[in-house]
């Protein structure tokens, strides 16, 4: 495979060098245990850009052939930050590594070539994430934190007078692996336009502190639940408006011509058995966290919880003048009693958005 | 054997795609992760606002002259959830910061930690022991 390097410029490249060279010394010895006849493996360590070899993270990486669509999979090594996918036949493999932290951002690279037997090795750049490693406002780390110390939530599923589950409680979703979360099936004019987006760096409405998902049960950040028979009012805090209130008593959604398509959309909701159905619709096409959709975007979240210390949600989204099929992904939240929601008002002293120089409009 | 090597990508624009948002703003439209440094000064004025608190300090360069540095952190909640309390941080407390600098090269630094002259540290909003704030 020839050499190529990534459009991430010359800033990391000589550092990349130099590490791949004390690497070779460092592997040669170990590369015959990758090679089994004619299958070849990938291996090799996540580098932030620091020259740091990452340990301590939740990563997995995923090497997908393009040709039969099988995915082998291996998580890395905690201790060590090395990774290693042996089996893999001749072919042409996509990469991909996400990590789930606001600290480093996915690595994703496609149509890797491996030849028949061929061992591929090297560390491998991680770019800072969202938070450009500064361990401030790593809600990852913040989740895992306040759920290290909801002490004991073991116990049956609490239930309301009418036998429903109740689903009140403080909640920190627990993020997923984006390896867990398929991309969005657009059409074309959408994917032009979400390329377009991601161009002009305009794709992240949070910058200018407005929404940040249409269903913010998605958001890894502390939710509260507080359910009564007729209505469920959710609160979620780090993000505008940070409540929503979910109608459970039997109402439709309103005539498309007495509703302004909203951020939030309007969310009703009804129990199949032991699962709250919650169907939302009248979302505005700039609304957040489901790329490029149209007013069509309906969405459902099953949720259920099985026991006192757990939510299961089942998030399916569909917009038939956007995309090409439905999409979703499923997530848990754990209960964290300990906790509670506290005020954010975003705009207060947003500086952030001076310095993106633009303003936002959420179309190109 | 013959060594080969995967490519880094911007990966934070590839990403964008339809992953929630996990965080409140992307640093690293502002803040430049090849340009890490330290900075030593006197607090002049802290900020606790959201969406992220913030405080300034006064720096002397290497010519003598003093600039004021603005010092950006993480939001009060998560400050204040972690070992932060609202007296943390006083104007005329002399502290190290460690971070990265503003891309447009201006006295900004958004800290990855804060270190104060009596050798005690703070992380700009994580550490190990999480504080109530009920």
């Amino acid at each position: 495979m020839e050499e190529r390097l990534g459009s991430r410029g010359g800033e990391y490249m000589s550092a990349f060098i130099r590490r791949l060279a004390a690497l070779a010394v460092l592997l040669a010895s170990a590369g015959a245990s990758l090679a089994q006849g004619s299958l070849g493996g990938i291996a090799g360590r996540l580098v932030d850009p620091n020259g740091a070899v990452i340990v301590n993270v939740d990563a997995t990486i995923y090497v997908k052939n393009t040709a039969t669509g099988e995915i082998k999979s291996t998580p890395l090594s905690k201790a060590t930050g090395e990774f290693i996918v042996t089996g893999l036949k001749a072919g042409v493999y996509d990469v991909n590594i996400p990590i789930s932290s606001a600290m480093y951002s996915t690595f994703e690279q496609k149509s890797v070539t491996l030849k028949a037997g061929e061992n591929m090795r090297g560390d491998i750049n991680i770019a800072w994430g969202m938070n450009l490693g500064t361990i401030g406002d790593d809600p990852t780390m913040l989740g895992a934190d306040m759920r290290k110390r909801a002490g004991d939530v073991s116990g049956s599923t609490p239930r309301m007078a009418d036998g429903k589950p109740d689903l009140s409680g403080m909640w920190y979703v627990i993020p997923l692996d984006r390896g867990a979360i398929p991309p969005v099936p657009m059409q074309k004019w959408a994917d032009d336009m979400q390329k377009q987006l991601n161009k002009i760096n305009q794709q992240y409405a949070a910058v200018y502190c407005l929404p940040q998902s249409a269903v913010p049960t998605s958001l890894p950040f502390p939710h509260k639940f507080v359910q009564t028979k007729d209505l469920l009012v959710h609160i979620t805090e780090f993000t505008t408006p940070g409540y929503r209130q979910i109608f459970l008593d039997g109402r439709p959604h309103p005539p498309a011509n007495e509703w302004n398509p909203a951020w939030m959309g309007h969310s009703v909701g009804h129990w199949e058995g032991d699962t709250l159905v919650i169907d939302t619709a009248g979302f505005n096409e700039i609304t957040q966290g489901f790329g490029v959709h149209t007013e069509k975007l309906h969405v459902i979240e099953r949720i259920s919880r099985p026991n006192r210390g757990l939510l299961e949600i089942e998030m399916t989204a569909t917009d038939p003048d956007a995309w090409t099929g439905a999409w979703g992904y499923k997530y848990t939240a754990g209960l964290t009693p300990n906790e509670e929601i506290l005020e954010f008002v975003c705009p207060e002293n947003n500086l952030d958005v001076l310095h993106n120089g633009q303003p936002w409009r959420g179309r190109p | 054997m013959k060594m080969h090597r995967l490519r880094a990508l911007a990966a934070t624009l590839l990403v964008a795609v339809a992953v929630p948002a996990i965080a409140h703003h992307s640093f690293v439209a502002q803040y430049d992760p090849a340009k890490p440094a330290t900075r030593t000064g006197k607090v002049t004025k802290v900020e606790w606002t959201n969406p992220h608190a913030r405080f300034y300090m006064d720096v002397a360069g290497a010519d003598g002259k003093v600039g004021n540095w603005h010092v950006e952190l993480g939001s009060p909640n998560t400050l204040l959830r972690y070992a932060w309390k609202r007296d943390t941080l006083k104007v005329g407390d002399e502290v190290t910061v460690e971070g990265f600098l503003a891309r447009d090269g201006s006295d900004l630094i958004n800290a990855k930690t804060v270190k104060f002259k009596d050798g005690r540290e703070v992380n700009a909003g994580s550490s190990s022991d999480l504080t109530d704030t009920r």
